[in-house]
């Protein structure tokens, strides 16, 4: 093995080894998370060696690609689900280790390493690329790791790729020397098929344990509370199709912007279609709710009697709510109210008379102690699925396993 | 060769020991956080949670008073409804001037419905405000309905009229609501000239009629209304 294939095979193994940090680093954060809390997330080229915050704006993109649906699979049977890093880990790892043993045994010149170099390089390759085209059309951000690690595997698939230029003209120059100098076809099978074998367990290893490590989420899944008093005053109203999927409600503030958010993610995740909602309004708007001294949204209490009101239309009223949610947010907390009011009223004239009754008024003080009958946690948004309440902690990398959790009644055996 | 495979299968071994291990003691650690409830940050406080209103006026005494009232007078336990005089100082325990005293905290929650002289008749400023104090419950429990009458007349005439007045005030709530939830809200008591006369600090409560002069006798020939933000 001449010293230009030393070098050729020097490069893979940086490539490999950048591709194993960024990858590494990508796993510990998703990893991180398993607790059900929240962290700061390494989102730099340098991760561990810069400082990371949960207010990190930069790591936006590292968020956003760690808590999307494209970060693991197989979400709905293990908490989180098993993340796609894990196979890049395996993969750039099995990379690393391949070089080092290419080197050590000075048998990177032969021809079923520097295949195996090469192919594992086209694995990182293609992975990059199908993980960028994601990256760009679903999620419109890129994270800092995820390119590291497309770097990683391009440095490596470069050395590889020269490894296995250089290698030929090795093997070439070594025939000629003595002709005898190759292995027989027979050890090259044999060869072929254990780097084969090792590449499999390295990328396999990882997920198994990874899966075989994770604790039992069921308690901590159904142990945030259930609902304990039935709605037998109409107090609940329905939103979106009702009696086809398992009973839900949602706790809501239609100017709360994370219910909107969560509203969203239930119908586009496709789980609202399976669930028959019910809504319990709960504005965080002290001039209906007693609870709180200060308003976080002004004027919910007005739009929470809108709904009220709006009855068969609820669905469109609160969908229109949500659209300018922004818009009235604000100018409730400039104290204009009377622009909300205005703008409601010009959309929904037939609702002036029933929203300023006093009926409507007390039938929402009634609404709310609805929620004081359940002893609901004063923040909104909040899902209960069959009387249980879907945990705070779940509503982002644990949504699918939760959510299948709690639609079987929050009853799993062996749940992960 | 011989020597190469061997070191292949050293490196490889380190490989699925640190892959496994690595692993391993990764989503390990996470759980131990999350059997043990640690985590690196701070945990968030647990946000309250809904609850009916208790105010800083709700003192140990006031709460005392009103669960005796309550029970005696029918809301707590059932039974029939209303306090006359004579039961609301025995049941109260507490003297005329203790007992306007343990309400003076309720200056801006309660209301005062003014009535003519020997009458027990709502105006229309009357039903406004009964409306307007009814709907403004908020996260209070029980709402009473405290008559009185003046000095006027003798004292069976001043108990029967201040019974009327409180029924007034309670019909009217009954006919414009029609809330199943009135039978277990509203306490009425009607005291009428014999016990815990209002003074003329209660001028500066809000009325029914805000322009009449405020006298101690146009003052009694009243309804006091007013939410109680205690739980009991």
């Amino acid at each position: 093995m001449r010293l230009r294939t030393v070098l050729f095979l020097v490069l893979a193994g940086l490539g490999a080894l950048l591709g194993l940090i960024y990858a590494g680093f990508s796993t510990a954060d998703f990893v991180a998370h398993l607790d059900r809390q929240l962290h700061p997330v390494n989102c730099s080229f340098l991760p561990g060696l810069t400082e990371t915050t949960q207010l990190d704006t930069e790591a936006s993109g590292c968020k956003v690609a760690m808590f999307s649906p494209y970060s693991s699979f197989w979400r709905e049977q293990y908490w989180g689900g098993i993340p796609w890093s894990l196979f890049g880990v395996g993969l750039y790892a099995f990379a690393l280790a391949l070089v080092v043993w290419m080197l050590a045994s000075r048998r990177g010149h032969r021809l079923v390493p520097s295949t195996w170099l090469a192919l594992t390089s086209l694995g990182a390759v293609t992975a990059s690329v199908v993980f960028f085209s994601i990256s760009s059309s679903k999620l419109g951000t890129f994270c800092t790791l995820c390119v590291g690690s497309y770097i990683g595997s391009a440095v490596l698939a470069v050395g590889a790729a020269l490894t296995a230029l250089s290698a030929w003209s090795d093997r070439k120059a070594e025939r000629e020397a003595d002709a005898a100098a190759d292995p027989s076809v027979l050890a090259q099978v044999i060869a072929f098929c254990v780097l084969g074998l090792e590449l499999l367990a390295a990328v396999l290893v990882p997920p198994y344990v990874y899966a075989r490590s994770l604790p039992d989420y069921a308690p901590y899944v159904t142990g945030c509370g259930q609902l304990q008093a039935k709605d037998e005053g109409n107090f609940l109203l329905p939103l979106g199709p009702q009696g086809q999927g398992a009973p839900a409600v949602m706790v809501l503030d239609p100017l709360c912007a994370a219910c909107k958010a969560f509203h969203e993610r239930l119908v586009e995740s496709g789980y609202a279609a399976r669930l028959s909602i019910q809504t319990q309004l709960l504005p965080l708007d002290a001039e209906c709710n007693w609870m709180i001294k200060d308003s976080m949204h002004p004027g919910a209490c007005l739009m929470s009697k809108a709904l009220l009101c709006s009855n068969e239309r609820f669905d469109e009223v609160l969908a229109w709510i949500f659209e300018r949610q922004e818009t009235f947010r604000l100018a409730g907390l400039g104290k204009q109210l009377d622009q909300v009011e205005k703008a409601l009223f010009e959309k929904y004239p037939e609702l002036q008379k029933c929203v300023k009754s006093s009926e409507t008024s007390i039938r929402l003080n009634k609404v709310m102690r609805h929620a004081v009958s359940n002893a609901l946690p004063l923040l909104t948004p909040q899902l209960y699925i069959n009387d249980r309440r879907l945990c705070d902690e779940d509503t982002d990398l644990g949504l699918d396993f939760a959510m299948k959790l709690l639609l079987n009644g929050g009853a799993e055996g062996g749940a992960r | 060769m011989k020597l190469a495979w061997i070191l292949n299968v050293v490196v490889m071994a380190g490989l699925f020991f640190g892959l496994a291990f690595g692993t391993r003691s990764a989503v390990q650690g996470a759980a131990k956080r999350l059997e043990t409830g640690l985590t690196e940050e701070q945990t968030a406080a647990k946000p309250p949670v809904a609850s009916l209103s208790e105010v800083g006026y709700c003192t140990e005494q006031l709460k005392g008073v009103l669960r005796r009232v309550l029970t005696s007078c029918g809301l707590i336990g059932g039974g029939r409804r209303g306090c006359q005089p004579g039961e609301v100082r025995n049941v109260a325990q507490i003297n005329d001037e203790d007992f306007n005293a343990l309400f003076k905290p309720l200056d801006k929650r309660a209301g005062i419905v003014l009535f003519d002289k020997a009458k027990e008749d709502l105006d229309e400023g009357a039903k406004a405000l009964i409306e307007k104090q009814w709907v403004d419950r908020r996260g209070a429990s029980y709402f009473f309905i405290v008559a009185r009458a003046s000095t006027d007349g003798s004292t069976e005439l001043n108990r029967a009229l201040s019974h009327k007045r409180a029924n007034s005030a309670f019909f009217q709530i009954a006919d414009r609501f029609k809330d199943p939830d009135l039978e277990k809200t509203v306490g009425l008591l009607w005291l009428g000239e014999e016990y815990a006369q209002l003074s003329k600090e209660f001028c500066t409560w809000q009325s029914s009629r805000p322009d009449q002069e405020c006298t101690e006798e146009a003052l009694n020939r009243s309804v006091i209304l007013s939410w109680i933000d205690c739980r009991l």
